[in-house]
């Protein structure tokens, strides 16, 4: 089954740049459940301990992918932040697997991937496989969060093409002023 | 081809989540940065213990295999697993080097075959540096003798791979 919104939560019809998010505006990291998948303990521990300091209550670790997806099937889980090097499915596939496949409990997952896989490619292969946000270890607070309050705060939009599915790839809004030439 | 099909995002964590009054700001002022780094710098014990105890791990094994080529496929199994880990972390707790140093031997150590004396002594190489700045507590990007030691391994790896 998959899982739209309803017409009712609709994206504004406004561009991502004008509907921003207040200035003044604050996250409330208690009403989010987090799943952090890393078989490094350490590592595991310091992102654990980070949403604690940011007020998460409801924070899920799991050292491998078939935990992980069982969390995700359970419906306990609002953002997922995974390692690429993770088994038995890589952090790739575990994001193939939660995009991709029919029976996922939720094709819209926001998924962050965190890892020390930081070079282009790997960029390049998770963005096309359908990573919400990310970010290449080792990593700063400042960019860890700003990467959280992208997939809490704004949303993307989602794109369904044949060889695609996850969130749209282009990060800005830019008014097409010249002609439409696609094709129907 | 069909067409792509735009799906609106999904509301519901940002309106459960974001408002005007509890939580951390969306746009956080560094004395808020500031009180989230801390957890960082609380947890640099055990980072620097975790390391050394790779290092040490390393160490042994690499021994080992210098007496038993046998198990050089397996330490560079080992190898990979603990750069991985050192330079994905080395950064965070203010160690680049470590980053780097290991960045190096995580890619030499996934493009080993068998064993040669040369690139194993390059592997030592990469091994001992990184003892180095963790017994030092090199943190930052140090100075010129670090920029050159870096440029020393590339040379090396690009020699001898």
């Amino acid at each position: 089954m998959f899982i739209y919104p309803p017409a009712s939560e609709a994206w504004p019809s406004k561009n991502v740049e004008e509907c921003g998010v207040g200035l003044s505006e604050k996250i409330d990291f208690s009403q989010i459940r987090f799943l952090i998948v890393d078989p490094n303990p350490l590592s595991t521990e310091l992102l654990y301990d980070i949403l604690r300091m940011l007020g998460a209550i409801a924070i899920r670790k799991v050292a491998d992918s078939n935990k992980a997806l069982a969390v995700i099937k359970a419906g306990e889980v609002d953002v997922m932040i995974t390692e690429w090097i993770v088994e038995p499915l890589s952090g790739i596939e575990l994001i193939d697997t939660v995009r991709n496949t029919m029976h996922s409990p939720n094709r819209m997952l926001p998924i962050i991937m965190l890892t020390a896989n930081s070079e282009p490619e790997y960029v390049i292969e998770a963005r096309d496989r359908g990573v919400t946000e990310f970010l290449a270890k080792p990593f700063t607070v400042d960019a860890l969060y700003r990467r959280l309050v992208s997939v809490i705060a704004r949303p993307r939009p989602f794109v369904n093409a044949d060889e695609y599915f996850g969130p749209d790839r282009r990060r800005r809004q830019v008014p097409h002023r010249g002609q439409n030439r696609r094709a129907d | 081809m069909a067409k792509a099909q735009i799906i609106p995002p999904s509301m519901e964590l940002r309106r459960r989540a974001v408002n005007s009054k509890k939580g951390f700001s969306i746009n956080p002022q560094p004395e808020e940065l500031k009180k989230i780094e801390t957890v960082v710098h609380q947890s640099s014990d055990k980072f620097i213990a975790s390391v050394a105890a790779a290092l040490r791990a390393l160490r042994e094994a690499l021994a080992s295999a210098e007496k038993d080529p046998a198990r050089w496929e397996g330490l560079m199994v080992d190898i990979r697993r603990h750069a991985f880990d050192i330079k994905g972390l080395g950064g965070t707790f203010d160690y680049p080097l470590l980053t780097e140093i290991a960045r190096s031997l995580h890619a030499v150590a996934g493009r080993m075959g068998d064993a040669n004396p040369k690139q194993m002594a390059i592997i030592r190489c990469h091994i001992d540096a990184l003892y180095v700045v963790l017994a030092q507590r090199i943190q930052g990007s140090g100075g010129k003798l670090e920029s050159e030691l870096l440029e020393a391994f590339r040379l090396a790896v690009a020699k001898n791979w």
